[in-house]
């Protein structure tokens, strides 16, 4: 908005009066016709959590008052979690960035003011444009890193600069799964859906879904335990899940494996496996029948601290109740948490092989998602540069991981400050916080390195504070999209994602900064014809629908339910499900889930095991600046067991210090008989200090400090295909502050 | 006679209270290039000289010297000054926004944009015959909207009489007492207290003022500063505030 001089000169003085109407107004102009305030329910989609539930949006007097789920909608069934529906207040949060903005203090750091000043979005993509045109032609497009999820549009950018490295957070979240599931059943990456409402018998290596209201996940939970299905929950805590388990194993942490493992002995030496589904299925059985043996439930009893009756128990209830499942997300014990989580996570597979749960009703589906084209497959790009091959990650040296196009953001901090194998200068960042990763003060120090950084996002986060050019976001009730159901889809769906709100500010959709940043680094070749709604209404003609089409569908919604076929063949290039896994091998790595220890132990400077978790309230370090999410949750607690507190001289609600071999943090100690002795445990998602999150601000730690950052030698040297960052694999120290 | 020149007072009294709220509307609008330049330029200085001249015999408009003085200095620094000042107080600041432009923010107690209040002032423009315009991208219930609404009802009633003019002063006042009074005196004591710009700390004096001088003007009394029929949640007023200067 401005005024234009002369329009102004003629607002003043008496004979300008009649100037004032009709193109001399501002903000304003005369209202053509009545206009009423928009009353009505408009489909969308929240994009709070990767889960995607559709939603409905009901806005009064031009105000969105109100979120209901979908009901037609596999995911979210007509229900939404408290995150989805806190998304009103995120919209309306007086706290989001709203315009573009560029830094005019060069100094960078924590509780440093970046004096930012608003600029317009050509000064931001003019800047950018002549920043990143600069190092890559001084220092090689390899110089400007992405770090953000993988997305079409920002890939072609990458891609198009002729760097390679793409990088995202995945090896701190799920790599462990996705990379043993594809290389064992899928071809691709994890399944996501599974139906849990199903299941007689749900089995949790520490996962707790229900206590992170993952709406999708919990709902079937529920219905399943309202059916009778039996839940045993393996968890050195007594979370949610284990409150309403059947059977609560407090495990000791990153001993899993083991149990896993002598459960396998048990089915397979007790002769308990589903022989039908393994010999027309599987391949590999006979190669883990032997390699199983030395895994007795004796073994793993002196292991994991559980008795050997216990673990017998377990596994002939879990291959005699069918369909039995073990339930699995993202950071549960076969998460990236631990130097053997990527075994266990195979260890599952086996299991579940055993007793022909895979891709059965009350088991894991693989994925009947609709498969939308790459966006190079509908508007194919001129030819990119080369790239070199070498990451600043140093993925390459992970295939199989690569394969997955989900990256390693946990080896950038090292090898940003090395230098090595070449120095960053610049790097655009989206939704990507210092606080999802190990280590974030050295990460900040890595940040400060870099000479030029571009921060996208929604609220003013940590990563806004170190950019030199913010780009706001829209939120995601302004922004378009198709979302296809992934997280529970028994059948191909999508859903429309269409604003609910005009855009509240200057804000823009991402996928549309994509082009436009392009276009200003004179990289307009790369896309031509590209546009969101382009390739949203040829993912949908794929469908033999279009995009016009869905946004008419009376309830935001493509695809008619469709009877339920399990598959008979599998990805793999035996077309069966590895229990054996060839392709481990030829990369090689272990084909079979040995028994390995997890990294670290228990010594008399570190005397604690330490696990995290997530509040239901926030999803990872988002959500924090929202009053009523943090009123519920205002700081993070250190769970101390009742006997420990003791001999350590803490009372509940006293402040401890956690302390690991790179940082140490203050908590509020939270005393409970639901967790092991030997353990601790910290909540995830605080120590905001940005200040720009007005309410998130100053509250609670970042337990994340406490994390090791990796270099890509600590990680070839794990040997694990996944490139997991171990974000459990820790002792500490526990002490009152 | 003494009816006619009467008229004539009033409608000047109009065009003076129609030029103050389009500069001070502009003044709370980003400095951009062109609005900089406008500042830069000063005429607008005399401008509300001569308006406050004609709507009050006390000492506002000689209060303006700050201004001056501030538009004096080089003039690079001024705009980035102007620039990061206003971005500090206004949309990004450090420890937080200073004095965010927002009336529903203070008029309810969840403390965040565009509620209730913000739907009643898009209303009330509409009732009024404007809306705003398409492509604005900010909140209907910013300061410098409900500046320049008040300049376009002053202009409006500049060129009516008798019973129009009447109903038009009506309009203002019930805008003013519902939308402005209650929260924009708040605002400019954030402003005032803590803005390290000249320019800014004088603009929000001179608000605050102007604004006091309106009220007495339209004759609203003490009492209707909160007209609570309107507005339920004014009884709340800054609680949202509360929260923001409790970091």
């Amino acid at each position: 908005m401005g005024v234009t001089r002369r329009g102004f000169i003629k607002l003043s003085g008496a004979g300008a009066i009649a100037l004032l109407f009709g193109e001399q107004f501002r903000a304003f102009e005369v209202l053509g016709q009545e206009k009423g305030l928009d009353t009505k329910i408009i489909h969308t989609v929240c994009q709070v959590c990767s889960g995607g539930c559709a939603v409905k949006a009901h806005i009064r007097d031009g105000r969105l008052v109100e979120l209901r789920g979908n009901p037609d909608d596999q995911i979210s069934r007509g229900v939404l979690c408290v995150k989805g529906i806190s998304g009103i207040q995120w919209l309306y949060d007086p706290d989001r960035l709203k315009f573009p903005m560029k830094r005019t203090n060069p100094e960078k750091g924590i509780g440093v003011d970046p004096q930012f000043v608003r600029i317009s979005w050509d000064e931001a993509y003019g800047t950018i444009a002549r920043k990143f045109n600069e190092y890559k032609e001084k220092f090689g497009p390899e110089s400007i890193a992405f770090i953000m999820r993988p997305q079409d549009f920002a890939k072609r950018l990458a891609k198009a600069i002729g760097t390679p490295n793409y990088i995202s957070h995945h090896n701190t979240c799920y790599t462990t799964h996705e990379v043993v599931w594809g290389n064992t059943v899928t071809g691709k990456g994890r399944p996501w859906t599974t139906d849990y409402a199903n299941s007689k018998y749900i089995l949790s290596f520490g996962w707790d879904m229900p206590g992170k209201a993952k709406n999708m996940q919990t709902q079937h939970f529920i219905a399943a335990l309202d059916k009778g299905a039996k839940i045993v929950v393996l968890d050195p805590r007594f979370t949610v899940t284990a409150s309403k388990a059947h059977l609560w194993i407090p495990i000791k942490p990153g001993t899993d494996l083991a149990f896993a493992l002598a459960m396998i002995n048990v089915i397979i030496m007790q002769n308990l496996y589903d022989k039908q589904f393994v010999n027309d299925y599987t391949a590999g059985f006979e190669q883990v029948k032997e390699f199983i043996k030395p895994y007795t439930p004796k073994w793993a009893s002196e292991i994991t601290e559980v008795p050997a009756a216990t673990i017998e128990k377990v596994a002939k209830e879990f291959a005699t109740n069918k369909p039995a499942v073990i339930a699995t997300h993202k950071r549960d014990a076969a998460g990236p948490n631990y130097a053997n989580s990527w075994r266990l996570s195979h260890a599952q597979v086996i299991l579940m092989a055993l007793v022909g749960s895979i891709d059965r009703l009350g088991g894991p589906i693989m994925e009947r998602k609709p498969s939308f084209p790459p966006l190079d497959t509908v508007v194919p790009p001129p030819p990119y540069p080369k790239a070199r091959p070498d990451r600043i990650d140093g993925m390459e040296k992970f295939p199989l991981l690569l394969k997955t196009g989900k990256g390693s953001f946990s080896t950038f901090t090292n090898a940003v400050l090395e230098g090595k194998p070449y120095p960053i200068k610049a790097a655009i960042v989206r939704k990507h916080n210092v606080f999802a990763f190990p280590d974030a003060p050295r990460m900040v120090e890595a940040l400060k390195k870099l000479e030029f950084m571009v921060a996208l996002d929604i609220h003013p986060s940590e990563m806004i504070q170190m950019a030199d050019i913010v780009l706001p976001d829209h939120h995601y009730f302004e922004g378009s999209a198709i979302v296809y159901r992934e997280y529970f889809g028994l059948y191909p769906q999508v859903a429309i994602q269409q604003p609910v709100v005009k855009p509240l500010y200057d804000t823009r959709g991402f996928r549309n900064i994509m082009v436009e940043l392009g276009n200003a680094m004179g990289l307009g070749d790369y896309f031509k014809g590209v546009s969101p709604g382009g390739y949203d209404d040829a993912a949908m003609k794929t469908l033999g629908s279009s995009l016009d089409e869905l946004k008419k569908s009376p309830n935001g919604l493509w695809g008619e339910p469709k009877p339920f076929v399990p598959k008979t063949e599998f990805g793999t290039p035996s077309k069966k499900i590895e229990l054996y896994a060839s392709e481990l091998r030829k990369h090689g790595y272990d084909p079979l889930p040995e028994w390995k220890e997890k990294g670290t132990k228990l010594s008399i400077e570190y005397p604690f095991y330490f696990v995290t978790t997530r509040p239901s309230v926030f999803i990872h370090s988002t959500l924090q600046n929202l009053e009523y999410n943090i009123q519920v949750y205002p700081e993070n607690n250190c769970y101390i067991n009742t006997e420990t507190a003791k001999k350590l001289g803490v009372k509940n609600g006293d402040y401890v210090y956690v302390e690991s071999p790179v940082n140490k943090i203050k908590v509020k100690a939270k005393v409970t008989e639901g967790i092991r002795p030997d353990t601790v445990c910290v909540d995830h998602g605080f120590g905001h200090w940005s200040k720009g999150m007005t309410k998130a601000y100053g509250k609670g730690s970042n337990e994340g400090d406490l994390i090791p950052a990796r270099t890509v030698q600590d990680m070839l040297d794990l040997k694990d295909p996944s490139m997991s960052d171990n974000m459990n694999d820790l002792c500490v120290n526990v002490h009152k502050a | 006679m003494s009816i006619k020149h009467k008229e004539g007072e009033r409608m000047n009294r109009s065009v003076a209270r129609c030029t103050v709220y389009n500069i001070l509307s502009l003044c709370y609008t980003y400095p951009d290039e062109k609005v900089c330049s406008w500042i830069m330029e000063g005429k607008w200085i005399g401008e509300v000289e001569e308006s406050l001249g004609l709507l009050t015999e006390g000492n506002l408009q000689k209060d303006l010297d700050p201004f001056k003085e501030f538009l004096s200095g080089k003039s690079e620094e001024i705009s980035l000054d102007l620039a990061r000042e206003y971005t500090r107080l206004f949309i990004s600041g450090f420890p937080h926004v200073v004095a965010p432009p927002y009336g529903s923010i203070y008029l309810e107690k969840e403390g965040l944009v565009f509620g209730k209040t913000t739907s009643e002032v898009l209303r009330f423009y509409h009732e009024a015959g404007f809306t705003l315009k398409e492509d604005l991208k900010d909140l209907p219930d910013h300061i410098a909207h409900e500046l320049e609404f008040m300049g376009i009802l002053t202009g409006q009633e500049a060129q009516t009489s008798g019973t129009e003019k009447v109903k038009l002063e009506e309009v203002q006042m019930n805008f003013l007492s519902c939308f402005i009074l209650p929260w924009v005196p708040l605002l400019c004591d954030k402003i005032v207290e803590h803005s390290r710009s000249p320019f800014y700390r004088k603009l929000g004096n001179l608000t605050r003022e102007f604004i006091s001088l309106e009220k007495n003007y339209l004759g609203i009394p003490e009492e209707t500063n909160s007209s609570k029929k309107l507005n339920p949640m004014q009884e709340e007023v800054g609680h949202g505030e509360a929260i923001r200067n409790g970091n």
